[in-house]
């Protein structure tokens, strides 16, 4: 009887195992080592005169890629800073905008399912294909957004993304009302809300708006966190739209951490590949205290999983 | 008092023309610059408003018989396909033993995969183009496969994870009691069970991969392995003198997706859902 138990036993930890072992090993290659990699080599001296070779840096200068990267290297400051803003512009233009349509289209109005998918296709389509759309809008020549912009202010540049102040623009506008995928996630999340709830608020006198501001807002927060961990991500992220429209430029005026990693790493000639690490770092970190930020102000843990 | 009229009087006349004002604020930003690109890529000189004087195929042709644009869908599709069946058949195996069975390090391993969720891929892509070309990899399909099968583990565990856990146990006691072997009980009792969420699991996975840009476009040098959206990054270098061409090389890389949306919403919108992921 015990033998048998014990085979069992065996038989059943292989199996996990045996279960386990595909998805480890992606998560392995494709996550845990490039992290302790980038990690481990933003300590070390690696460029294109030692791609084989990378050397640490010493314990008395175990930080100088970091310190490189905070004072001397300007690309990096504006990308570090552009990042941050478009972080915080992602928070409080595309996160309340879904919001709103979230709210409006819960009503249930006639088209409110149509637009709810319409509001998708951007979000559904590449990235690719939405910069490369944008990049038309702004063309100089016969872009829709150029043509529209100078009716309002032709004292604009012609080439919206030739200058520094408008390309920033140009880029965050690219990608910032897209929040279909949001909007989607809210109303999933408002749809769950007992209807009684809204009737005993009627009864009581309560208008639509108020109904949505002491019901439907409070209720949806543990989803408005979410919403917000994803959306700032991705403006953490913003990389496609970016390559698409500028590369970083005019003079690296629209950089971004994404950018400037694949820039400094992989994308000009004299590479550094400790240094696109050493930022890559940075970006995961800010990555981190985002997302642990977002779930401490937003969201109660029993509501989780 | 019929229903409407008094749902019209509670929202207030304001609150009415707020409601739609967005819904068409919505509508336009969404829509307008596709249409303005569909209707362009007609245009002898695309953009501008107005309809196109006269009619121009031209964009089309070329893409089709020059570009020959159905290699990079052929392209997308092998690499999407396969990339998404190897991850989904991964991850659902992982997901069944940790929604399912106890063992130690349990937590451990939903706290692994949960982690990928935050970890910007950008900021770990140059170890990952150093392993491809160690391997040999550079410039193959199979090196975008690899990474595409890996980028998405996150969100597709949480999909699988969170159907397992809603199938009964007492289905599992009951194989078990028949004599069903563990994994005799994962791929008849289990697995068929669990289809709808693995399947809106593995949409999810292919949305993803089908759009993905940046790995595919640092993977492949060779024109002739790009996917769609690899392509759509050529343009803005290369071929930016054939602006017809450009702009019938979006319509059509769009079109699939699109036309697939309209015919299927509903799956898509239960993937997209699913992927709210909670970590």
């Amino acid at each position: 009887m015990l033998k048998t138990g014990k085979k069992k036993n065996w038989r059943r930890s292989l199996f996990i195992l045996a279960f386990l072992l595909p998805g480890m090993f992606l998560f392995f290659a494709i996550y845990a080592y490039p992290l302790v990699n980038i990690f481990g080599s933003s300590f070390c001296e690696w460029n294109y005169k030692n791609l084989l070779h990378p050397e640490f840096l010493g314990w008395n200068h175990i930080f100088d890629n970091f310190i490189r990267l905070f004072t001397k290297d300007t690309h990096f400051k504006t990308a570090l800073i552009n990042s941050l803003k478009w972080i915080g512009l992602t928070a409080v233009i595309q996160v309340p905008f879904s919001i709103l349509v979230a709210l409006v289209l819960s009503k249930k109005r006639k088209g409110w399912a149509l637009t709810r998918n319409v509001f998708l296709i951007p979000n559904i389509i590449s990235t690719a294909a939405i910069g490369l759309i944008f990049l038309n809008l702004y063309d100089p020549a016969n872009g829709l957004i150029t043509d529209l912009v100078h009716l309002v202010n032709p004292d604009l540049p012609l080439n919206i993304l030739a200058k520094p102040g408008t390309a920033f623009w140009g880029v965050t506008f690219s990608y910032i009302l897209f929040g279909g995928t949001n909007c989607l996630l809210l109303m999933s999340q408002i749809s769950a809300i007992p209807q009684e709830l809204y009737e005993a608020a009627r009864i009581d006198g309560a208008s639509d708006f108020q109904a949505d501001r002491r019901i439907t807002l409070p209720l949806l927060r543990p989803m408005i966190g979410t919403v917000l961990v994803l959306a700032c991500n991705y403006g953490l992220l913003l990389y496609n739209e970016l390559f698409l429209l500028t590369k970083g430029g005019p003079d690296g005026a629209t950089y971004s951490l994404s950018l400037y990693v694949y820039q400094t790493s992989m994308g000009s000639t004299k590479l550094n590949f400790a240094l696109g690490n050493a930022a890559g770092v940075i970006q995961v970190i800010i990555g981190l205290v985002l997302v642990i930020s977002i779930n401490k102000l937003l969201r109660t843990n029993e509501s989780d999983l | 008092m019929s229903k409407s009229k008094k749902t019209a009087r509670r929202h207030g006349a304001a609150g009415t023309i707020l409601c739609y004002l967005v819904m068409f604020i919505v509508l336009v930003v969404s829509l307008y610059p596709l249409i303005w690109v569909f209707i362009s890529s007609f245009k002898e000189v695309p953009g501008g408003l107005g309809l196109p004087h006269p009619w121009k195929f031209d964009g089309y042709i070329s893409i089709f018989t020059k570009l020959n644009i159905g290699a990079y869908f052929a392209n997308s599709l092998f690499i999407t396909t396969l990339s998404t069946a190897i991850s989904t058949v991964a991850v659902t195996m992982a997901a069944y033993v940790s929604a399912r069975m106890n063992f130690r390090g349990k937590g451990l391993v939903t706290l692994m995969f949960a982690s990928t969720l935050y970890v910007p891929s950008i900021s770990i892509s140059f170890p990952i183009y150093r392993m491809m070309s160690s391997f040999q990899l550079q410039d193959t399909r199979a090196a975008v496969i690899f990474v595409y099968s890996g980028l998405n583990i996150a969100i597709t565990y949480f999909v699988i994870r969170s159907y397992f856990l809603t199938i009964p146990r007492e289905m599992e006691e009951a194989a078990q009691i028949d004599g069903c072997g563990y994994s005799q009980t994962f791929w008849r009792i289990i697995f068929p069970l669990a289809k709808p969420g693995i399947a809106t699991g593995a949409i999810l996975a292919f949305l993803n991969n089908w759009n993905e840009f940046y790995f595919a476009s640092l993977l492949l040098t060779s024109k002739s392995k790009m996917t769609i959206p690899a392509l759509l990054g050529q343009f803005k270098g290369t071929y930016s003198m054939d602006r017809n061409g450009m702009f019938s090389a979006i319509v059509v890389s769009v079109l699939p997706t699109i036309l697939l949306f309209c015919a299927c919403s509903k799956v898509f919108i239960k993937s997209l859902t699913a992927g709210a992921v909670k970590g």
